[in-house]
């Protein structure tokens, strides 16, 4: 499509960073003008920059309006759900949990990558079938007081010497999933690839642990806040991006990473179906996947970007894990979504049963 | 004031019949619009909701239509869900017996003190209503940790060494909750005792009673219907907390409101938790008629004195 | 009223329930000034630089703004609803009433996220109603039992002989109502009145479904932060609230001339 075309031409032979080519781009972007999108956005550090630094660059270089709405995966996917038949968001961004379910569910639309210049530089396995893009990769693994030397092996954790000192996530929030099969892995001995699919077995090791247990946390900052605090010495499992920042800011809290391995944390991007303005709607995406907002972001953010090709200082490269080779070499884990989502909820009664009797 | 009683069928005389219209004409009137309200913005969603947990089922994650009951037989078939139910009430029922214990006090003091006290009271009690249950929740979190406040306290004035640990347990989640919603137990408390005539009380204590004998048999039944009002909700609002039993709780002690946000926000498994909510209407709602009905057949030969 | 009518003992166990009341509040009000870029406790240091940096984010304005004209309004219709509804269960007889009673308050039995999903699920398969309508219908709906509790309560102990003597004197029955009936029925109304807006500018299940980008209330802004923010600034806003309530409680009084204290009676 011819805009498209002339506006990619321009970005290139401006370069990505020259915003005074506003008034030309402008009038490329004609077609965007006065029109209207709803995206859904993550609260945290993330969203208030995605809302104060990336949403009105956007907003000037189309002539459009972008309303962001503060939400979560798990409540963004149940807005789609409801909003279904009238869909009032174009836009969600939802963690990589759920595209499989959103996507089973028909609530997003495959993504034309060919109007995504952008795209090209996604690591693939970012990418998500075409179905989302990944926007913020983060990764989880133990978190614990910088007062206390962290084990070496997850499995020891188990120890009587930990008792009442670990605050353990609860199985509301995602990295729950990670702790199971972490579970599952210690005790038949093998990786997380294979050892997810065993998590049922594993629930009498995960009831060995409840000694050691403080108590079950569903907010990751306040929870890392505490351990900062010296509430307890080791929280299992947090993302990055809730550590990091409390780090940065000098809190006597930071993360580990034992042999076993550690997880990645996608934060991604998916189209609505038939949401409103649904071009404009690819264009922010496109927007979003671009190096210099990559770039920012992720040094605002400390998660690494699902795109190649970016350079970082290395005050910033000590949060993240980048590029991709070094993401293999972290051993940075994607567990089979469709598999957990199928059998989250029985896990779920187990976990309760565990840990109210 | 009488109890007026749900009148018997119309008489099929024209005369009558019209006369009794005319009579139920200003009391249907007045109500109607609240009920048409609550009809469709509230009944109507809630029934589609709950219908859902008897034709739906969510399978290894997929949702799958069709009559079922399998919903409600998975409540029975793990104990977990008893122990949960067991665990909600017994909460809910301490939580209000407790608030309306300390309702008391500080309804007396809001309905019989002097003007500084009463003002006092109503605005320690009504002002941090506005802050949100989050915020005051952690605030208990920081007082009551094992380096909190509390232990503090109790070491410094040398009543415990070894502070037990309160977070983490139900006793928390029920310290919280009576916090919580202690202000809606004491106002309708304050307002009924309020409405009693000063002489009553004085007359009892003229009589030789003393001053928990004249309260015991004098104010406390005379002021039955803010009573009623304050524990039900009380019980009913704690029955369905999810935030306090989570932060307080430590999850150590899921409330049936704990499972229910689980599977509404995590599981999306909306059936399932349609049937777990039915199950708390049912049982609040139970628990609630039973003890209104329990007052109301006291109700008029103990509040025959309010003037 | 006779201020010694209150005793001693139950005076100082007055004091103390109060200062219990306060001490959870008094937690986050100590963070709100300590000087360090995370939530401690105990604080360290004091600054205001917490308070100044809320003070000035728009968004915070916007929602705490929100909030309240959301509350203001939720209030306005749970009263045109509920007081006539209160007044005709308890004063009027007619088929179904005790059903209806059990209706009026049942919306607090039922969970409310489980309301707000429902109420979001009809709102968009109707395809009907705008933000704001809806998030008013939502807490309206709450708010509601709150009301009619308040206010059947106060009109169950409205002294019949005193309207019936006051007839029989000759006032005419609006005067008997304004007269009569409706100075004994304020307090009531005024709770109700102020548990309905209480319970709307805290409410989060509800608004968590039904608001939007535009109208985003404060408990879902507080959320937010609780998320990211790492920095006190969330125990900042807390402070204001609770100041805030207490400059609402001094306006009310000043202005409708109702004495707060006399709220019960």
């Amino acid at each position: 499509m011819t805009p498209m075309n002339r506006r990619t031409f321009g970005k290139l032979a401006l370069g990505a960073t020259s915003f005074l080519a506003a008034p030309a781009i402008l009038t490329r972007n004609a077609w965007a003008q006065g029109k209207e999108i709803q995206v859904g956005i993550w609260g945290g550090a993330q969203g208030e920059y995605v809302r104060t630094a990336i949403v009105p660059q956007f907003e000037a270089d189309f002539g459009c309006t972008v309303i962001t709405e503060e939400g979560f995966t798990l409540a963004n996917v149940e807005k789609m759900r409801a909003t279904r038949t009238n869909p009032q968001f174009s836009v969600m961004f939802i963690d990589d949990v759920a595209i499989p379910i959103a996507r089973d569910e028909g609530l997003i639309a495959e993504l034309p990558l060919d109007k995504m210049p952008a795209a090209e530089m996604l690591f693939d396995r970012f990418n998500f079938g075409g179905y989302g893009t990944g926007l913020a990769i983060s990764v989880a693994s133990l978190f614990h007081n910088t007062g206390i030397t962290p084990p070496d092996s997850y499995g020891d954790l188990w120890d009587p010497k930990w008792a009442g000192k670990i605050k353990l996530v609860s199985p509301k929030n995602t990295p729950s999933v990670f702790f199971l099969i972490v579970a599952a892995a210690l005790k038949t001995g093998k990786p997380f690839a294979e050892a997810q699919y065993e998590i049922g077995n594993a629930f009498d090791k995960v009831a060995e642990l409840k000694p050691n247990v403080l108590n079950i946390f569903d907010n990751g900052p306040v929870a890392v806040g505490e351990v900062a605090q010296g509430q307890a010495d080791i929280g299992l499992l947090e993302l990055s991006k809730y550590v990091y920042p409390y780090t940065a800011q000098g809190a006597p809290v930071t993360m580990s990473f034992p042999k076993e391995g550690s997880f990645a944390g996608n934060n991604s991007q998916v189209l609505v179906k038939d949401g409103p303005n649904q071009d404009l709607a690819v264009a922010f995406m496109n927007r979003m996947l671009e190096s210099d907002v990559q770039k920012a972001f992720s040094e605002f953010a400390l998660t690494a970007p699902p795109v190649g090709g970016i350079e970082f200082s290395e005050e910033a490269s000590k949060y993240m894990v980048y590029p991709d080779t070094a993401m293999d070499s972290a051993g940075l884990f994607t567990p089979d979504w469709e598999f957990v989502n199928a059998n989250r909820s029985a896990w779920t009664e187990e976990l309760n049963g565990i840990f109210s009797a | 004031m009488s109890v007026v009683s749900t009148p018997a069928l119309p008489s099929t005389e024209p005369l009558v019949f019209a006369q009794t219209l005319r009579r139920w004409a200003p009391g249907i009137a007045l109500v109607l619009p609240a009920t048409l309200f609550l009809t469709v913005f509230f009944v109507w969603p809630t029934l589609q909701m709950i219908v859902l947990s008897v034709t739906q089922r969510r399978v290894d994650g997929v949702l799958i239509e069709g009559l079922t009951f399998d919903n409600y037989l998975r409540l029975f078939s793990n104990d977990l869900y008893l122990r949960v139910l067991l665990r909600t009430l017994r909460l809910a029922a301490a939580s209000s017996l407790v608030a309306v214990l300390l309702a008391y006090p500080l309804a007396i003091a809001i309905a019989r003190g002097g003007p500084a006290l009463s003002r006092l009271v109503t605005i320690t009690l009504v002002a941090p209503l506005l802050v949100n249950v989050v915020v005051r929740s952690y605030g208990w979190s920081a007082i009551l940790n094992n380096a909190g406040a509390l232990a503090y306290v109790l070491k410094v004035t040398g009543l415990s060494s070894s502070p037990p640990a309160l977070l983490y347990t139900e006793w928390a989640v029920l310290i919280a909750c009576v916090h919580v919603y202690l202000p809606f137990v004491v106002m309708p408390i304050a307002t009924a005792i309020g409405r009693i005539e000063p002489s009553l009380e004085e007359a009892a204590r003229v009589a030789g009673a003393s001053r928990m004998m004249a309260f015991l048999r004098v104010t406390c039944p005379l002021s039955l219907p803010g009573l009623a009002v304050g524990a039900s909700l009380a019980f009913s609002l704690t029955a369905a907390a999810y935030v306090m039993p989570q932060i307080l709780g430590g999850n150590f002690s899921p409330l049936l409101g704990t499972l229910i946000e689980q599977q509404v926000l995590t599981l999306s498994d909306w059936p399932f938790g349609a049937a777990i909510s039915t199950l708390l209407i049912l049982v609040v709602l139970s628990v609630n008629l039973v003890f209104i009905g329990l007052l109301n057949r006291h109700f008029s030969r103990w509040t025959g004195g309010a003037k | 009223m006779n201020a010694s009518s209150v005793s001693l003992p139950i005076r100082l166990l007055v004091v103390l329930l109060l200062v219990v009341i306060m001490a959870p509040l008094a937690v986050p009000m100590l963070m709100a000034v300590s000087d360090s870029p995370f939530l401690t406790f105990p604080p360290q240091g004091f600054t205001l630089r917490w308070f100044e940096r809320v003070l000035l984010s728009r968004e915070a304005q916007a929602s705490f703004l929100f909030s309240l004209q959301l509350a203001c309004w939720s209030t306005i219709v749970a009263l045109l609803l509920g007081v006539p509804a209160a007044a005709a269960l308890v004063r009027y007889s007619f088929p179904g009433r005790s059903a209806i009673i059990g209706l009026m308050l049942s919306p607090v039995i039922v969970p409310l996220i489980v309301t707000g999903v429902a109420l979001l699920q009809m709102f968009s398969s109707l395809g009907w109603g705008d933000t704001l309508t809806q998030l008013i219908i939502g807490h309206a709906v709450v708010c509601l039992p709150y009301v009619v509790r308040s206010v059947t309560a106060s009109f169950m102990l409205v002294n019949r002989d005193l309207e019936d003597a006051a007839a029989v004197m000759g006032a005419p029955p609006y005067k008997v109502l304004t007269r009569v009936v409706w100075p004994q029925v304020r307090p009531g109304i005024l709770a109700g009145a102020v548990f309905s807006f209480v319970v709307s500018f805290d409410d989060y299940p509800i608004s968590m479904w039904l608001a939007d980008g535009r109208h985003f209330p404060l408990p879902l802004y507080l959320h937010g932060l609780l998320e990211r923010s790492i920095d006190p600034s969330i125990a900042a806003i807390s402070t204001l609230v609770i100041l805030f309530a207490l400059l609402l409680v001094i306006v009310i009084e000043k202005v409708f001339g109702i004495s707060i204290a006399r709220l019960a009676t």
